[in-house]
């Protein structure tokens, strides 16, 4: 046995890892440095608020910053509140930069990667009943719900997409 | 066209199925080709005897991954079409990756060969054992034959970090092989 014979042999790896190797890289979103931004906004907002005429009394200050901190801590949520308990982070953001969801069924699963049929497509990128490719996070390993309501980002390949957060969806037509 | 509905084709021996498999991954093919072969005769040769082989055996198979179907009938093909003393002559990626691929093996001398396959089966047991990333980096380099830099840029990592990472993936080989007793 030879580098050659053992490059050759390459050529015998099962599917689903060449597929694996194929897709692109997950760019991972990350969710503080959007919270940060959120929060920033809401810091200028309430900056601006503050400064509006009338606002002199020392009352009305003090009530302003609390309303001001109270958005702060709204908006910063931690990145489980997208599918925690708490308030999701696309609403504590402008619609304009929410991304992109829709409803899958899961028909299969390959550790990170899913073939899934599309029920309901929010932005109608995809039609229902298409056959689609949704990549998870790399590490993701629990046990997931057969219906799913994601976020996502598209991919390269047309029928390729990231899911970013994912719940179990509700009210799937039934057929 | 999805991949489903190009094999459905395939299954209603519709010809139209070779027109949109090369609509779809034609580039793709002849890229993957043409890396490890550096001829563009031979490469276009070996994605057309691809769709061939595809027409051949769809069906009975029905793939889960398409392309990666395709890809591995491909580079099966590439490999098998290659001429190992000219790929040195012109120093071809593929020279250094069977270079780097030797380091693995552990005694070189042993007397039982392993088949191709068998050891393709050794390697899949292998990559299972490997983080995502770290598997997706060493199918890149030796599977697809990407250059460091061009790992490097896909995973946004420097390259230094990709050659690390592929030392230690190699060492882990070598560890593995000899551990299922690819050894004195």
């Amino acid at each position: 046995m030879n580098g050659k014979e053992m490059l050759e042999s390459m050529s015998y790896v099962d599917e689903k890892y060449i597929a694996d190797a194929e897709v692109p890289p997950k760019r991972r979103l990350h969710w503080q440095p959007v919270a940060a931004a959120a929060a920033c906004l809401a810091l200028v907002l309430a900056g601006v608020g503050l400064l509006a005429p009338g606002r002199e009394n020392p009352m009305e200050l003090a009530a302003a910053h609390e309303q001001a901190v109270a958005q702060l801590e709204e908006a910063a949520v931690s990145e489980d509140a997208i599918t925690g308990g708490g308030m999701p982070l696309v609403a504590a953001v402008p619609k304009s930069v929410a991304p992109p969801e829709m409803t899958v069924t899961v028909l299969a699963r390959e550790g990170s990667t899913l073939r899934c049929t599309v029920e309901t497509s929010g932005d109608g990128a995809f039609q229902p009943g298409q056959e689609i490719t949704v990549l998870l996070p790399q590490e993701e390993t629990e046990e997931l719900p057969t219906h799913l309501h994601i976020f996502y980002t598209p991919e390269e390949a047309a029928d390729t997409v990231t899911a970013l957060a994912w719940e179990e969806a509700q009210d799937i037509p039934q057929e | 066209m999805d991949d489903g509905q190009i094999i459905e084709l395939y299954f209603r021996r519709d010809e139209e199925a070779i027109r949109q498999t090369q609509l779809a991954y034609g580039g793709r093919l002849y890229n993957l080709s043409y890396r490890l072969l550096l001829r563009r005769e031979d490469a276009e040769e070996s994605v057309s005897d691809t769709y061939l082989k595809a027409w051949e055996t769809i069906p009975p198979t029905r793939p889960v991954f398409f392309y990666a179907y395709l890809a591995k009938i491909c580079r099966f093909l590439s490999m098998g079409r290659l001429d190992w003393n000219n790929a040195a002559k012109r120093k071809a990626e593929v020279v250094t990756l069977s270079d780097e691929l030797a380091c693995c093996i552990p005694d070189v001398s042993r007397e039982q060969q392993l088949q191709a396959q068998e050891l393709g089966a050794l390697l899949n047991d292998f990559l299972a054992t490997l983080s995502d990333e770290n598997r997706r980096i060493f199918m890149r380099r030796y599977w697809y034959g990407d250059s460091i830099g061009e790992i490097a840029q896909r995973f946004r990592l420097g390259e230094s970090n990709v050659k690390t990472k592929l030392m230690r993936t190699r060492n882990a080989l070598r560890a593995f092989l000899e551990k299922e007793g690819v050894k004195p």
